[in-house]
Parts: structure tokens; C-alpha cells; sequence
């Protein structure tokens, strides 16, 4: 993905838009991380809860489905971002602009998923609070769970924007 | 029909230019469903079955036995594994391959994932092999093999995505899972052995034998407890699997943290690998979802259903063309998306059969033992050629040993394979019995 820039001007901006990049990274993968931890610590904890103490933590459950969602969707662009989404690896483009072809290709299909599901989720997100729907027992406002979903894939739309168009950089 | 044939026309076409499968999925599947209804209705279809499918508490269960997996494969009981299998074993000729065997087997009970297995146990036991002289072919041939049991011997993702599509419970699943895994340990061990007595030179006699410390035995015990532990607390009921797998990964973490070599620095990475890894999982799973829905729209399954019923074979006739379906296929396409592909389609087909006998007349029996089938076949496509994704974890290790070899190192064990999917073809109370 890395292009290096030979024009000092083109060159910093290049450094400072992956600096942006990073730092998006870094910040998914802490918020992953923690959500990931809260979700095995509040499923442990429910089970020594219920068993020991005989008092299960009030909705452990819907809260670990919604963990999963946030999760899920802010990993997303992770796995995005490192390449990480499975492909079939039965053809190796033997030219340069064959692979460019095939990293656009590659580019355009996540552009299409993740922006596609971003509105969708959007659009689900705003039905949802429209209707006012809530969890069960926490009444927490699924609108919320929505939002998130819905950002995640939008950046992952913007992951998926930026490896377009730097296959075109690399083939220069 | 015709939909869906284009369907998957189009499908293997954007896979093949190397679009990742889940976004092709998504893609086929929500222009299918527009083409058929229209854009407004399959887009939110679409949307609704992404937020749905992962609104769930059993789907939890995925992204937390990875993250055992993954503190296990950190903590470095793997070594622990390896040295007491071949303090077991030293004696006999080809010892240090087997001891792979056993080590990888017994790495597969805490961890749910093939390609986890494999790649861990070939930092483990590729040094070893090296360093008394096996041949690169018998070593890797090993490792990769021994690492496809890690999708049948419980815990196992791939189990858990297949009792989700097929409505099959999950604990009865991975209990379905212990006997074949075994016997898949037992077979490859044999294959190991007919290959040394053939090919002696492979396999050099052994020096004498490292030393095992306490902290290696303790290793050992902690996995045997956390497997017993899983195994016993779903299956008596006393916790669901991700309420199994959330106490796993806290005791990997502790066990981790014991063995004295997680940093927050390596838990962090760990956790991220694990988040990663899920988001991968779960763009398959929408993926298909969202494909198998339109498939379902179009009526691929109940054509299937009805052309073979017309066709009037008997049931292990359709068992095994299915199987050389999967052995096909699974040469080409990546295992999980195969698995959500192909299941939606057959599953019905599979119940439809009447195979009587004392173990198939109840349809969750069949259910599972079908599920099993799939997985062994699965296994065996993790090693074939070209793609086989446990060789190709290997080759990113192991970069100065060519495909090739690993390929010829392989053939033994893809023999064994074959033999132990005859085996439970024809005998399946080897899966049903423990349920």
C-alpha cells in the first residue's frame, strides 16, 4: 500500500495522511480490544454471578449481544485495513497492471459492501429509533447499537476508497 | 435454477479475480435478490441481515474461543505439549513426527481453528524435526496434517458455524467431534509409521531426549483440565459455549499470565489478532447469509432436492457424490466459505435421505454425523492441492521449504485421510456414540 512520495511537498502530506491512517488504526484496535475484553469479563463474571452468588448479573446477556455488534463492526475496518478479508489466491496477476486491475477490483468490491451497508445500517438505525426501540431488560436504545454498526462500515467504505486509489500509485 | 447458476457464475468469477469472498457474497447475493424482487427491498434485506446476524449471544462464542486459542498459542503450552508427546514416544522410529501428531491433537482441544494449530506447531516442532535430521517433506507433512485437527476435536469454529446453519446443537456437535478426531490422531501416527518403514531415511534414529520441567507438566495438566472443563460444563448443561468460552479464554489469560510471558503489550496484540480474525469470520457469515437467501428465493435447494429425488439412488450414493463434491470444491475455495456455500444447499438434501439403520433413523443424528462428514472433508481440502490452506501457513513459517515437498510430505497423511472418511462413512456411531 505504500507509495513513496519523490516530491518533498506530496511527500509530507503522503506521511501525515498515513499518520492519520495509523492512528485510525490504533484506535479501532484499542476500542476492539476493549470491547472484547468486556465482553469476556461480563460473560465470566455472569457465570461466577449465577452459580456462586446465585444472583446472575441483570442482562448479561443483551449486553454481550451488543457487544458482539460493536465488536463485529468496529473490527471491520481492522480487518480491512490489514488485508485480513479472505481471497482465493488461484491466480497471480503476472503484469503490473493486471495486479493494479486486481487491487482496484478489490478496492471497489469492499467500496461497494461497506458503503451499501453503512446506508442500510443508517437507514436501520434511524427506523429503529424512530420506532423507539429498545433492549429488554437494560433499555438501552438500539438506535445507538445501530449508529455504530453503521459508522464501522462507513469506515470501512473509506478503508476500501483509499486502497483504490492507491493501486492506481502503484503502478506509477 | 437459472438465477442461481448465474448466480454462482458470477460468484467464482469476482473470486477469482481475487475479491474477497465475503464481499462477493454480499455483492451476488443482494444483485441476485434485486433481479428477482427489486434494489429497494434486497438492499435492506441486505442491511437487516447484517445487524441480525451478529445481534446474537450464541455467535459470541466465535470471537472468544479465538481469543483462548489465541492466549493459549501465546502462552507457550504448545512446547509443553510437544516434549511430553515425545517423551511418550522417542522410542519409536519416526517418534519426533508422531509426537507432532499427538501435540497437535492435543493443541486442537483448546483451540477451534486448523490454520492456529498448524502455525503454532510448526514454530514448536519444525526446530526439533530439523535439528535431528527429518526430512523437510515428513516434518511439514506432518505438522500441516496434525494441524487440520484442530477444526474436528472440540472446541471448534467450524463446528459451531455448521450447528448454526443447520440448527444442530453445539454441544452435541464437539462431543460428535472427540472420536473422529482421535482416530484421525491414531491414523496419522499409523501413516507416519508405514512412511518411516518404507522411507527410512527420513526419519534419523533420535537423540537422547529433552528434559521436561515441572512448569512443562503443569502445562499439560492445564490443558487437559480446560478441555474437561469445556467439555463437561456444556455438555451437563451447566454453561452455553460462549459462557464455556469466555471461562476458557479468562483461564488461558491466567495461565498465560502464570507461564510469566503476556505482557499488556502482547495481550493487546492478541486481542486485536482476535478481533480481527472475528471480522473475518462474521463478513463470511453475513456474506453468506445474505447469498444464501437470495439462493433460497430462487429455489436452488428444493430444485436440487427434487432433481435428485428423481434420480432414485440410494442414500450413500448421494453421500458420496456430495463428498466428491466437497473434495472438488474444497481444492478451490477457502474451507468456512465452503462451508456456508455448499450446507444451506445440501442440508435439506441430507435430511431428506432415509438411511435406517440403529444410529441414522433420527434426523438430529443425521444432522450430525453429516456434520461431521463435512468437517473430515474439510480437512482434507486444508491439505490438498493447489490451495490447501494449512500448506500455504506452513509456506509463510517455513519459507525455505518448497510447496512441492510439503505437498509429497502430505500424501501419507491425505491417504490416512481418506481411509478414516471411509471409516465414519461406514461406521457413524464412531461420531454418534458419545452423544
Amino acid at each position: 500500500m505504500k507509495t513513496t512520495g519523490t516530491h518533498s511537498v506530496s511527500g509530507v502530506k503522503e506521511r501525515q495522511a498515513h499518520a492519520a491512517w495509523r492512528i485510525l488504526e490504533k484506535a479501532l484496535g484499542l476500542a476492539t480490544a476493549t470491547v472484547l475484553t468486556a465482553m469476556m469479563a461480563l460473560t465470566g463474571l455472569d457465570v461466577v454471578a449465577r452459580y456462586l452468588l446465585n444472583a446472575p448479573i441483570k442482562g448479561a446477556f443483551e449486553l454481550t449481544e451488543i457487544l458482539l455488534v460493536c465488536l463485529v463492526f468496529l473490527a471491520m475496518p481492522l480487518a480491512m485495513l490489514s488485508n485480513a478479508h479472505v481471497e482465493v489466491e488461484l491466480w497471480e496477476p503476472k503484469s503490473a497492471i493486471a495486479n493494479t486491475v486486481r487491487l482496484a477490483l478489490g478496492g471497489l468490491a469492499g467500496f461497494l459492501v461497506f458503503g451499501g451497508l453503512a446506508w442500510q445500517l443508517a437507514d436501520h438505525a434511524s427506523r429503529l429509533a424512530r420506532y423507539g426501540s429498545v433492549s429488554n431488560s437494560l433499555e438501552i436504545p438500539l438506535n445507538l447499537v445501530g449508529w455504530i454498526a453503521a459508522t464501522g462500515c462507513a469506515i470501512g467504505a473509506l478503508v476500501a476508497l483509499r486502497h483504490m486509489v492507491s493501486s492506481a500509485g502503484t503502478n506509477q | 435454477m437459472i438465477p442461481s447458476l448465474i448466480a454462482f457464475l458470477a460468484l467464482f468469477g469476482q473470486v477469482f479475480l481475487r475479491v474477497p469472498i465475503a464481499f462477493a457474497m454480499i455483492i451476488t447475493g443482494t444483485a441476485g435478490f434485486a433481479m428477482l424482487r427489486n434494489w429497494e427491498a434486497s438492499l435492506r434485506l441486505t442491511g437487516n441481515a447484517a445487524f441480525d446476524t451478529v445481534f446474537s449471544f450464541t455467535l459470541s462464542v466465535i470471537p472468544l474461543f479465538i481469543l483462548m486459542g489465541n492466549l493459549l498459542t501465546r502462552s507457550g503450552v504448545s512446547d509443553a505439549l510437544f516434549l511430553t508427546a515425545h517423551r511418550a514416544l522417542y522410542r519409536l522410529k519416526g517418534g519426533l513426527a508422531m509426537a507432532t501428531i499427538v501435540a497437535c491433537g492435543g493443541f486442537s482441544a483448546v483451540c477451534g481453528s486448523s490454520l492456529a494449530t498448524a502455525a503454532t506447531m510448526s514454530k514448536v516442532a519444525m526446530p526439533s524435526m530439523r535439528k535431528t535430521g527429518y526430512a523437510d517433506s515428513l516434518a511439514t507433512g506432518s505438522i500441516a496434517a496434525g494441524g487440520t485437527l484442530g477444526i474436528l476435536i472440540p472446541p471448534s469454529v467450524i463446528l459451531i458455524i455448521y450447528g448454526l446453519i443447520t440448527e444442530a446443537d453445539i454441544g452435541k456437535l464437539f462431543l460428535a467431534g472427540i472420536l473422529p478426531g482421535l482416530l484421525g490422531v491414531l491414523f496419522y501416527i499409523g501413516a507416519v509409521g508405514v512412511t518411516v518403514r518404507l522411507k527410512p531415511d527420513l526419519a534419523p534414529k533420535e537423540a537422547a531426549i529433552e528434559k521436561i520441567t515441572r512448569a512443562d507438566i503443569n502445562g499439560v495438566i492445564a490443558v487437559v483440565i480446560l478441555f474437561a472443563v469445556i467439555m463437561i460444563g456444556i455438555y451437563g448443561g451447566i454453561f452455553t459455549p460462549s459462557e464455556a468460552a469466555a471461562i476458557g479464554a479468562i483461564v488461558s489469560l491466567l495461565i498465560a499470565i502464570v507461564r510469566g510471558n503476556l505482557s499488556l503489550r502482547d495481550y493487546l496484540a492478541v486481542c486485536i489478532d482476535t478481533t480481527r480474525t472475528s471480522a473475518m469470520i462474521f463478513a463470511l457469515i453475513i456474506g453468506a447469509e445474505v447469498f444464501s437467501n437470495f439462493i433460497s428465493y430462487a429455489g436452488l435447494p428444493d430444485a436440487i432436492l427434487a432433481w435428485v429425488s428423481g434420480l432414485e439412488v440410494g442414500p450413500y450414493a448421494v453421500i458420496l457424490a456430495l463428498i466428491l463434491i466437497y473434495l472438488l470444491l474444497g481444492a478451490v475455495l477457502e474451507s468456512l466459505s465452503m462451508i456456508l456455500l455448499t450446507v444451506p444447499i445440501f442440508y435439506p438434501l441430507i435430511l431428506s435421505l432415509d438411511f435406517g439403520g440403529a444410529w441414522l433413523g433420527d434426523p438430529e443424528y443425521v444432522t450430525i454425523w453429516f456434520g461431521i462428514l463435512v468437517v473430515v472433508v474439510t480437512e482434507i481440502s486444508l491439505i490438498s492441492p493447489p490451495i490447501g490452506l494449512n500448506v500455504f501457513v506452513l509456506r509463510s513459517v517455513l519459507r525455505d521449504v518448497p510447496i512441492t515437498t510439503m505437498f509429497r510430505g502430505i500424501l501419507p497423511f491425505w491417504v490416512a485421510d481418506i481411509c478414516r472418511l471411509a471409516v465414519i462413512i461406514g461406521a457413524p456411531v464412531i461420531a454418534l456414540i458419545l452423544i
